[in-house]
């Protein structure tokens, strides 16, 4: 080994336990246990709200939508077999409705959206009274968050699907090819792109 | 400036950051980005979008949404309230005698239409003449089993001799009975013979009868004769002896 380098160990990480506790917890919830129902959304929904937030970028929609996974996800239990973590299985689920979302939500409202500069013709500029007396930091801050979240945006479905999953939620590129359906190597060729392309939109908006 | 295998290693700075790639790959790419600034960069700038990402993530607050575990929970015991399991399960929760009386009925009728259909399809009763209808009848009383040699093929044949008086015989070629008389058994032919022989109580012979009374003598000596021939060649038989005679 080269002097000055250094291999990050492998990460394995075996837990029996939590595994034991995850399958018991979605045992009960096939049951019909209320208790454990509850139980399961209150451990997960801050996950499940934030991803379909990264997917969509509107907190309503994604509050819709964390509703309407975990119906999916109680609806769909008893066909848990645990190939895969209850984690990874949910993350698959918030991505396949997200995407049924966006594409429900383009083909309803595609017809009514109007361009922002025929908007500006027809009603003048928009006020943008948010900046009225914020901190430099916080204006900053916010206008950082909006150009990122606009490039994120910009990405086609399937793209910023994997790089979320990865920038944000951490997953393992199994975990996401786990989560979206596709094989390891889709995921690393589609998050190759992701990054390309997102690197171009916040380069283009900067 | 841009080192020759540069080209190799920037397709995967990207698994290099994300911890994705295999020990000696890693290796490589380690080594490779000690010497090369411009891939230093590209890694650098990987690990700028990440971590810009995770800013504008992470400043965003998720809500505490204290109602979703009850609504959902809710909705979802609602909606499984209207399934057709549930339809169907409390259709039928008052039924379960019913259900059992049916159930012990159809159990029933399946058994009956079972032993029914086996009297019907099964085997046909035993054969007069098979083995087994043989060694039923040996049990019977004044019942016995001859074997007499067959004198075509001399192989054995059981013959049924009812009551042991040999009235009875079934059909057969092996028969026994009176030649002459028939229906005489052999004391019968033989109270017969001593009847003709005797007169006056003293035995005559037979060149002393007349041609009448001596063809009928000749004719009770034949049958006696057959019947005591026969006697002689028959054996009781049993399942045993049927067994060791090789049937």
């Amino acid at each position: 080994m080269a002097v000055g380098t250094s291999v990050k160990p492998i990460r394995v990480l075996t837990w029996p336990d939590a595994a034991g506790a995850e399958s018991a917890l979605v045992q009960q919830c096939a049951a019909g246990d209320e208790e454990a129902c509850a139980r399961l959304v209150t451990d997960h929904q801050r996950m499940v709200y934030q991803l379909a937030l990264h997917l969509l970028g509107d907190p309503q929609e994604a509050a819709d939508l964390s509703q309407e996974v975990f119906l999916r996800v109680f609806r769909t239990l008893s066909q848990f077999r645990g190939q895969s973590s209850l984690k990874t299985w949910i993350y698959r689920i918030v991505v396949n409705q997200a995407s049924n979302r966006q594409r429900w939500w383009r083909r309803r409202h595609r017809s009514q959206q109007v361009q922002l500069e025929e908007h500006a013709a027809t009603h003048g500029e928009l006020a943008d009274s948010r900046h009225f007396a914020m901190p430099d930091r916080v204006l900053q801050q916010r206008e950082t968050s909006s150009r990122v979240w606009d490039a994120l945006n910009s990405l086609p479905f399937d793209q910023r699907a994997v790089v979320v999953l990865r920038e944000i939620d951490g997953l393992s590129y199994e975990e996401i090819a786990g989560s979206l359906g596709v094989a390891v190597g889709t995921v690393k060729s589609r998050l190759a792109r992701a990054r390309g392309n997102l690197r171009d939109a916040l380069g283009r908006s900067s | 400036m841009m080192f020759e295998d540069c080209r190799g290693i920037r397709p995967k700075l990207g698994e290099f950051i994300d911890d994705e790639l295999p020990g000696a790959e890693m290796l490589r790419v380690t080594e490779h980005l000690d010497h090369c600034p411009s891939c230093r960069l590209e890694v650098e700038s990987l690990r700028d979008l990440g971590d810009t990402l995770r800013t504008a993530a992470f400043a965003q607050e998720a809500p505490e949404m204290p109602g979703l575990a009850a609504g959902v929970v809710s909705r979802d015991g609602a909606e499984r309230a209207q399934s057709w399991k549930s339809l169907f399960a409390r259709a039928v929760e008052d039924w379960h005698w019913a259900i059992v009386g049916a159930g012990s009925v159809a159990g029933t009728t399946v058994s009956t239409m079972l032993v029914a259909a086996v009297l019907w399809f099964g085997p046909a009763p035993v054969r007069a003449d098979s083995l087994s209808t043989m060694l039923n009848e040996l049990d019977a009383k004044n019942t016995v089993f001859v074997v007499s040699p067959n004198s075509e093929s001399w192989d054995q044949v059981a013959l049924r001799v009812a009551d042991g008086q040999g009235r009875s015989y079934q059909a057969g070629p092996f028969v026994m009975r009176a030649a002459f008389f028939p229906g005489m058994t052999e004391q019968e032919a033989s109270a017969a013979l001593a009847e003709a022989i005797m007169r006056k109580g003293r035995v005559i012979g037979l060149d002393e009868m007349k041609a009448a009374d001596r063809e009928r003598t000749e004719r009770l000596l034949d049958d006696i004769t057959n019947f005591r021939l026969y006697t002689r060649q028959v054996m009781l038989m049993s399942s045993t002896t049927v067994s060791a005679k090789g049937l």
